[in-house]
């Protein structure tokens, strides 16, 4: 099952008024469900490629997750005129400030758990974080 | 279906926002020093909680370094605190560059005209003669005025026979006036040898952090050494000492707890007790009025 | 009136609240811990943010993340529920300070109420009966017979730094005083390292009866009539009816103006509750006040027909009361039973757990609170609490019996619960005469855990 043909289907699917679509050709079945702001695709074929389309992206299991260990309003950079303190793909080491998470006017610099590479940024300026929240992955340095 | 309460939601959701497009509720933001964080566990804690802790951490007890007249307004009774010399300030002997700029920097960053703040005061009603050195000023380091304000508190406290307290705190000697900086190690010592041939008590308080030339001269001549929690106390740089001897330093070097066990200092106090245990100990030498 | 409320709570009040909150067309921001990330309340409210781990401490109690998380939503106000952060007086302060409304009493008149001894004082001064005793520590036996008789007999004498039983005795006659404040004092000085003692007049068996009251921001404070919430289980409460068998319209009278008269006194705003002890002579006696809405606040509400939390809303928001006292009428009477996920065979031990099947009754004047639905889980973390189920009915036994169907009809799979023991306790003769006391589950519990 490739996936423009997914996707074409998706997008047909998107601006019809059907609500369920199922489609059995030589490649496999799919099934297309309209949900509430996202369709859900059920590919009924072991080996058709998975594809799940959703509001956030799962977190890839490799890289190290860092996650806000408090409620605040996410910063990239320290003040609107410095730049941000990482940017995808750039390397930092132990302890080095990622970003500011700001609470009750309190700024709390969160610091790298370990050496390695930023793989991912989940946050932008002003975005509120709960607790957990994922913030960054950094693809830890091999020793 | 999964997430049938998610589903629903945003199902309502998507026909509330379709139907009418509400208005905003007002911005609020929290005021300003209404909380702080640790700045050792990160604790988030309501200002006026911390300040009833005596400045420390409600959750780990982490001492938050603090300004010289907090210090004096946590130990002295109030109102009994009485400053001298508090307009004395140096000269700037060798000309060294950026010096009375920084100077001028850090008085008006700390509203400070030097690094001690000097004076008489009274403890659970005993008087005595205080001096408290402040790090947000230049780092505390000593230089002529500093070293001046704490001798001639000293000579006045050997001349009205009152004990003396000196809670320290420094980067070291100030290095900008020179040698001037470092005479005032032998002055201040000086000033003590006769202080103690009177008999006098004085209570040196160690706080964080302490090194260089103040930790090698006034703040190792207490006859009775005090230190806060977990302050830094020693002389040199740890990264200096390990490049010299060529070996890792043990866990917890120059640690006031450190010192506490190889003999360096007679009694860590916690914030709290400090008030309590200065007053005791000014009562058992006899300062009372 | 508020547009957006953070609701600072958990389980079914956090959904009462929501409930609440959506007749007014308020959204609301719910607030929730990694334990709770499935919970029902986070499921309905407009906004859920999770605060904080499974501990309290880390979530619900967290002010300072609880209080970003209301701030990023520009909440209006902040309703504490009961239990948690409802009764204390800095994290009101700090509501306040912060530009939101607490949705409750004043700080001040907060503090006051928690300390025993200024409340106690309060009630003095506003002709409200307290249980009289000494004012502080008792210096020795003397001054413990003096005070004894002027209190009158029985009497209590507690240790000062004590409790759970120990350092305590009770006295019934004069030449008894001398002895027990010895063996008492000793007792606690061995116990506790201090044999301070003060003493207290003994309340003997008595019925725990409180009442509900409202309050506006203009002077106005009306009561919702009486709970009685004798059946109880070691302090906790089991059982909760209006109106209670044993007040007759006089003394209702007399209690209601004494409460009320309490709230107006100490400036009290918005829904609280005046506990009393009521000894068999009907002697009423102020226990403390609860500055909060209370689980059992749906007795009342179902027994005069208001709804107290949509009241408090409109309280904080500044509308005034839209009723006066002589609108206020008992319409019947309701009865609520509290189903806990705990094992009533084994010393009564939480046993969480998660719902394998549930169905819940319904029916005319059924009402049940709750924040499970199938797959719901009871986490060891908090209160056992599974859902209140209330039934009303024009008489009371019209609605025991009804409440009596209810739990007939109500099915809990997956967690073991007190269900079974609530349906013994309103077939129990005492309980149907109505005049039990706080000693009844310790009288017969084995009767009805079976």
């Amino acid at each position: 099952m490739n996936i423009d043909k997914i996707q074409a289907l998706m997008a047909l699917l998107k601006s019809s008024d059907i609500q369920e679509l199922r489609l059995e050709d030589e490649d496999g079945t799919i099934e297309l469900k309209r949900g509430a702001g996202h369709t859900i695709v059920h590919p009924s074929h072991a080996e058709a490629s998975r594809v799940v389309s959703e509001p956030a992206p799962l977190p890839c299991t490799q890289g190290t997750l860092v996650k806000a260990p408090l409620v605040a309003t996410y910063y990239s950079r320290k003040s609107p005129s410095t730049p941000p303190f990482v940017g995808v793909g750039d390397k930092v080491k132990v302890n080095q400030a990622l970003c500011i998470l700001e609470a009750m006017k309190v700024m709390n610099e969160v610091k790298s758990p370990v050496s390695g590479t930023i793989v991912k940024i989940a946050r932008n300026d002003g975005d509120l974080v709960a607790f957990d929240d994922v913030l960054f992955e950094i693809e830890e340095d091999h020793v | 279906m999964e997430k049938p309460f998610l589903f629903r939601k945003e199902k309502i959701a998507d026909f509330m926002s379709w139907r009418n497009k509400k208005s905003q509720p007002e911005r609020k933001e929290a005021p300003d020093g209404l909380m702080r964080a640790c700045s050792s566990c990160g604790e988030m804690m309501e200002v006026s909680a911390f300040q009833r802790a005596f400045y420390t951490c409600v959750k780990c007890g982490h001492h938050e370094p603090i300004d010289a007249y907090t210090r004096i307004k946590l130990w002295c009774d109030e109102k009994s605190f009485d400053e001298w010399d508090k307009s004395l300030i140096g000269k700037d002997p060798l000309n060294f560059p950026d010096y009375r700029e920084k100077l001028g920097l850090n008085r008006q960053k700390t509203q400070l005209h030097e690094a001690v703040v000097c004076g008489s005061a009274n403890i659970l009603n005993h008087p005595c003669v205080l001096c408290v050195m402040d790090n947000r000023f230049m780092m505390a380091s000593m230089g002529s005025a500093v070293g001046e304000k704490i001798t001639r508190a000293i000579e006045r406290a050997t001349r009205k026979r009152l004990p003396v307290i000196i809670s320290a705190t420094s980067g070291g000697a100030r290095m900008q006036e020179g040698i001037y900086s470092l005479m005032q190690m032998a002055k201040t010592s000086a000033a003590l040898a006769r202080h103690h041939e009177k008999g006098l008590l004085f209570i040196s308080f160690l706080t964080h952090p302490t090194t260089g030339g103040v930790t090698a001269s006034f703040a190792s001549l207490g006859d009775i050494i005090l230190a806060e929690p977990k302050a830094l106390i020693g002389f040199a740089g740890q990264r200096v000492i390990e490049n010299t001897i060529k070996q890792t330093l043990p866990e917890g070097f120059q640690s006031a707890e450190f010192q506490l066990a190889h003999g360096f200092v007679d009694a860590i106090v916690p914030r709290k007790e400090q008030r309590l245990l200065l007053g005791t100990l000014l009562s058992m030498h006899g300062g009372t009025k | 009136m508020f547009k957006r409320v953070c609701i600072a709570n958990r389980g079914e009040i956090a959904v009462r609240i929501i409930r609440a909150c959506k007749e007014l067309g308020i959204e609301t921001v719910a607030i929730y811990s990694s334990a709770d990330a499935e919970a029902l309340h986070t499921q309905l409210a407009t906004y859920a943010v999770c605060v904080g781990g499974p501990r309290s401490s880390e979530s619900y109690l967290n002010v300072s993340n609880i209080l970003s998380a209301a701030l990023y939503y520009h909440c209006d106000a902040i309703h504490p529920g009961f239990g948690f952060l409802s009764e204390n007086a800095g994290f009101a302060r700090m509501v306040e300070q912060c530009g939101m409304v607490f949705i409750g009493p004043s700080a001040e008149v907060m503090e006051k109420m928690g300390d025993k001894a200024q409340a106690k004082q309060a009630m003095r001064e506003a002709g409200v009966p307290v249980v009289e005793g000494s004012q502080g520590i008792v210096s020795d036996e003397k001054e413990a017979l003096e005070i004894a008789d002027k209190i009158g007999y029985p009497v209590i004498l507690k240790a000062a730094h004590g409790g759970g039983g120990r350092g305590m005795r009770i006295v019934d006659k004069r030449d008894e005083v001398a002895d027990a404040y010895d063996i008492a004092s000793n007792e606690a000085r061995s116990a506790f390292g201090n044999g301070d003692m003060y003493i207290e007049k003994f309340v003997r068996d008595p019925k725990h009866i409180e009442f509900q009251l409202l309050a506006d921001a203009y002077g106005n404070v009306v009561h919702l009539f009486e709970r009685d919430c004798s059946i109880q289980r070691r302090n906790q409460k089991l059982i909760e009816e209006s109106p209670s068998r044993f007040l007759d319209d006089d003394l209702r009278r007399e209690m209601g103006e004494a409460a009320v008269r309490a709230a107006k006194h100490i400036g009290y705003r918005n829904a609280g509750t005046i506990e009393f002890l009521v000894d068999k002579d009907r002697k009423f006696y102020f226990m403390e006040m609860n500055t909060r809405l209370q689980v059992e606040h749906g007795v009342s509400e179902l027994v005069t027909g208001i709804d107290i939390v949509k009241e408090q809303l409109k309280i904080a928001s500044g509308l005034a009361l839209p009723f006066m006292q002589e609108e206020i009428q008992l319409l019947g009477h309701a009865i609520e039973v509290r189903i806990n996920a705990e094992n009533p065979k084994l010393n009564f031990a939480p046993s969480p757990g998660t719902i394998r099947f549930l169905h819940f009754p319904a029916g005319p004047k059924v009402r049940v609170d709750s924040a499970m639905y199938n797959g719901a889980t009871i986490s060891p973390y908090y209160d056992s609490m599974i859902a209140k189920i209330l039934a009303f009915d024009t008489s009371r036994l019209g609605a025991i019996k009804k409440l009596r169907a209810a739990l007939e009809e109500c099915i809990i799979e997956g967690l073991t619960c007190n269900l079974d023991m609530q349906y013994l306790i309103l077939h129990h003769a005492e309980f149907l005469k109505g005049n039990y006391t706080t000693s009844f589950m310790a009288k017969h519990q084995d009767e009805v855990v079976l």
